[in-house]
């Protein structure tokens, strides 16, 4: 495909790792903030193509795996209920809650229903006005945009039958809470390339600043992955910390302003809980109060299911780039895709399936598993 | 997005539009990366 091709061009991606190799005088550890980019880094062994110095560890961009574990068990009490129709994106029907998963559920006669867009949930309950349709909301500032025209059209179009279960977040703030942490071992970032065609790269700027680290707002192809690192290390080795921006193809520094203006219209900023990491301040997004109406957690009382997670889990610390999966003694026996102990396991975004997924079954160094 | 026609690249997540593709920065990179393999320089000192 045209403008996909070219950027996984092996010649080129050689070029770009002999210049890395070239520009790399000292250790530096990057972080990819996206699970997009993750995947592909571990798909087309870009971490291979690095020197020793360099050392990529995997960022909390996986919308799946960072949605609270009490907020699917929320989701599974909605699914469950006779009267409801629940839909939701395709890769959170296999994330198991506290007692069963989205599947299981169905398999009990539950109607639980992939949805491609948000729009098609709309339709959903336009054309089941007897059920209760409702819709996962879940992701980062790329998916807020359509979920919030959902939202918006629903009260535009007087659809009652129709509500959302909202667990949207915020890329920033979890950048700020990881350099935050005392155990933090970021020096840069590979910045969230769709995230930012959204909502523009102003908000990196104080974080860039504030912590001195660059962050290169990066694509999510070979080639879009290795300048961004390339561009990453030389101003680690320069000693800047500036916001860079490689994926200028489609990112924009002021992003797309109707999106922008849309997720105001419908969302509100709030504190969010993110799985393995906390709550982190102002992370979030809610219903404004007049959308309060489509708001599925009020609507069915599930407010209160709270959760614990499995104690042999270390998907929080893989998400906040302390551990790699491999350093998890259940990573590929107790914990597969087809059987998660957590999310990093079970969506393609997570960092812990792109390693199973790969063959990532021992660490680079040999020293795995 | 209004301002996009037919015959436009554009990065469509979730069923929207959210961007379209500027050609020009697209092409910019492969160029720049053309220019390093013609020194032949990077080439030259691979492992």
């Amino acid at each position: 495909m045209k403008y996909v091709d070219e950027y996984r061009d092996p010649r080129k991606a050689r070029l770009l790792s002999v210049a890395i190799r070239k520009a790399v005088t000292r250790p530096w550890t990057i972080m990819e903030v996206c699970g997009g980019q993750t995947h592909s880094i571990v798909k087309y062994g870009i971490d291979g193509l690095l020197p020793s110095e360099l050392e990529l560890v995997h960022g909390p961009g996986c919308p799946v795996c960072v949605t609270p574990l009490e907020l699917i068990d929320r989701a599974h009490a909605i699914a469950a209920r006779p009267d409801v129709v629940f839909c939701s994106f395709g890769d959170m029907l296999r994330v198991p809650g506290s007692h069963s998963d989205l599947f299981q559920l169905k398999s009990r006669g539950a109607d639980v229903r992939v949805v491609y867009s948000p729009l098609d949930a709309v339709k959903l309950a336009e054309a089941e006005p007897a059920k209760k349709v409702v819709f996962f909301a879940i992701g980062f500032e790329t998916t807020a945009p359509p979920n919030a025209m959902a939202v918006w059209l629903a009260r535009q179009k007087g659809v009652t039958n129709f509500s959302v279960l909202v667990s949207q977040v915020l890329v920033p703030p979890a950048l700020t809470a990881i350099l935050e942490s005392p155990d933090n071992r970021v020096q840069a970032f590979l910045g969230p390339g769709h995230v930012c065609t959204v909502m523009g790269s102003a908000d990196y700027e104080p974080i860039a600043r504030r912590y001195r680290v660059p962050i290169v707002i990066a694509g999510f192809e070979p080639l879009d992955l290795l300048e961004g690192i390339l561009l990453a290390v030389r101003q680690l080795e320069a000693g800047e910390a500036r916001v860079e921006n490689q994926y200028s193809r489609v990112a924009r520094s002021e992003g797309n302003p109707q999106s922008q203006n849309l997720m105001a219209e419908v969302f509100e900023v709030c504190d969010r809980k993110w799985r393995g990491v906390g709550v982190i301040p102002r992370s979030g997004l809610r219903l404004r109060a007049e959308y309060q109406q489509l708001d599925a957690e009020r609507l069915f009382e599930v407010g209160g299911i709270e959760a614990n997670e499995p104690p042999e889990c270390i998907s929080g610390q893989v998400l906040r780039g302390i551990r790699k999966p491999h350093d998890c003694p259940a990573f590929g026996s107790q914990c597969t895709p087809s059987s998660p102990l957590g999310a990093t396991m079970v969506s393609s975004e997570g960092a812990c399936a792109a390693y199973y997924l790969y063959g990532r079954h021992v660490n680079r160094e040999g020293a795995g598993r | 997005m209004p301002e996009v026609a037919v015959g436009d690249y554009v990065l469509v997540h979730v069923g929207f539009a959210l961007s379209k593709l500027d050609e020009a920065e697209a092409r910019r990179v492969l160029e720049i990366l053309e220019e390093l393999g013609q020194l032949g320089e990077l080439e030259a000192s691979q492992p």
